[in-house]
């Protein structure tokens, strides 16, 4: 049985951000929640993760679970070369010494990156940057990546180049992952499943799978259309 | 190109060296007594033969001696104190009173006041000490509290150890402020050596030799000593820099 979030509610004082979320999150899919900016998503991670024990409802299904993250913005250590960078996250897992770099290695490789393991983060190009991110979290013995608008600080053309490592990446790892974010076109590349949340208060005001195959899922392909139109409905566009 | 730049900040270093020896030479023809102002010439020649005696050899020793163990002493404390209070407010709360006596405290009071606490050699060392110490506290704690949030964060997504967290991300972070404030704590500690030197009176000591030609009336010598002072605060803070300038090259 899928692990669940039950009746999650979470306020700031007096300003309430998320209220009676039920979500089960199947490892085997691939979840994306939208909503619009400042509904409450983030906060939606933090729970799920275990950061924020201030709330309503219940996490324990998540309890045993270990996540790893990818962030906005990459944040790297800008002294550190790529791969130190990578062996600081996973100073925090069980994985030592060659272990730990072999796997952090292979990762980066896997990246792109394999010939920039010794450059710092400012010898990069953006995109480079979210790469050495995504491998970083791939690195990480996790079962759940989340990723909290990771695919927003590039441009489009590098956002597809992000988005087909991630789904590489996963295809081959095998973690379960959930993506937040405002960006229908990301839930339309990415998503099995759309998780739609209302303004704030966030509630869940949809929740749909697209049954398409990877190819199917290039921009433009009319067979993605009612799922985009569902999507903006769902927004109140 | 960067050789070409470090030629011509030296050759700026060289003619404003060389602007104030005129000045300085004009000013004592004006004089026209050495015993008030010596020329820059003369006081060379009286350096010159400092150099060759062995009085002065251990008097550089022991003030060195002296300087950097006040150096290491702030760097070491006022690092470990800085860092606490950067990093915890109540810490910074406690230390505060202290850091406020110690610098609203005149050198001079100090020393005449270790003075008879601690035996001559080591007053010098301990006045410089104190009296940088917050300079390096206060350092320390800027550069502790610029780590950035989000990197932090990061780190306690991944759950990475306090330690690694300490030596990986919080220090590298706050080293260009601990380095800027390194490099004042070495100067300071260096005047504050000399001063000390001369109240206490150590046997070996630069400000002993400054002092003892000071009751002579050798005024040429006074400023002798004087300048071994200055080259030695001068050489090591040139060593200081070129040591950041390599870690600079291969840390952050």
């Amino acid at each position: 049985m899928a692990p669940r979030l039950r009746g999650i509610g979470k306020s700031y004082g007096e300003l309430r951000v998320l209220d009676g979320l039920e979500l089960e999150l199947d490892p085997a899919t691939m979840p994306v929640i939208l909503g619009p900016s400042g509904c409450g998503k983030t906060s939606l991670l933090r729970i799920l993760a275990g950061l924020d024990a201030d709330h309503e409802g219940s996490r324990a299904d998540f309890a045993a679970f270990r996540f790893s993250f990818v962030f906005q913005e990459p944040r790297l250590l800008p002294w550190a070369t790529i791969l130190d960078n990578v062996l600081f996250a996973l100073a925090g897992s069980e994985l030592e010494g060659e272990a730990a770099r072999s796997r952090a290695t292979a990762l980066l490789a896997e990246s792109g990156l394999g010939d920039s393991l010794d450059r710092r983060p400012s010898e990069l190009s953006g995109g480079m940057r979210q790469r050495a991110a995504l491998a970083r979290a791939f690195s990480y013995p996790s079962d759940f990546i989340l990723l909290d608008e990771a695919f927003q600080s590039v441009d489009v053309r590098l956002k597809r180049g992000l988005m087909d490592l991630f789904l590489e990446l996963r295809r081959n790892e095998g973690r379960g992952a959930l993506l937040v974010t405002h960006d229908p076109t990301e839930a339309l590349y990415l998503a099995d499943r759309v998780i739609i949340l209302s303004e704030r208060p966030a509630r869940i005001v949809d929740d749909f799978a697209i049954g398409l195959g990877r190819e199917a899922r290039k921009p433009g392909n009319p067979a993605l259309a009612p799922f985009e139109a569902r999507i903006y409905r769902g927004l109140n566009f | 190109m960067g050789r070409k730049r470090g030629r011509g900040r030296l050759a700026a270093s060289l003619a404003s060296i060389a602007v104030l020896a005129i000045f300085w030479h004009l000013g004592s023809l004006a004089v026209g007594q050495a015993l008030i102002l010596p020329s820059p010439l003369r006081v060379l020649g009286e350096f010159a033969g400092l150099l060759g005696s062995a009085d002065f050899l251990s008097a550089l020793g022991a003030t060195f001696g002296r300087g950097l163990s006040a150096f290491g002493l702030s760097l070491a404390l006022g690092g470990l104190a800085g860092f606490a209070s950067g990093t915890s407010p109540l810490f910074a709360a406690a230390l505060a009173p202290l850091l406020t006596t110690i610098r609203a405290t005149p050198v001079l009071a100090l020393i005449l006041l270790t003075l008879l606490w601690f035996p001559a050699g080591f007053v010098p060392v301990f006045a410089a000490f104190l009296m940088s110490f917050p300079v390096m506290t206060q350092a320390a704690a800027a550069g502790a509290r610029v780590a950035s949030p989000e990197l932090l964060e990061m780190a306690s997504l991944f759950k990475v150890p306090a330690r690694r967290v300490f030596l990986g991300l919080r220090l590298p972070a706050a080293l260009p402020h601990m380095l800027s404030g390194a490099r004042s704590t070495l100067g300071l500690s260096w005047k504050v050596v000399v001063a000390g030197e001369v109240l206490s009176q150590p046997l070996h000591a630069i400000g002993s030799g400054m002092q003892a030609s000071r009751v002579l009336l050798e005024t040429p010598r006074v400023f002798a000593w004087a300048l071994s002072a200055i080259l030695l605060c001068g050489l090591t803070e040139w060593i200081f820099a070129r040591l950041i300038g390599e870690a600079g090259n291969h840390g952050a």
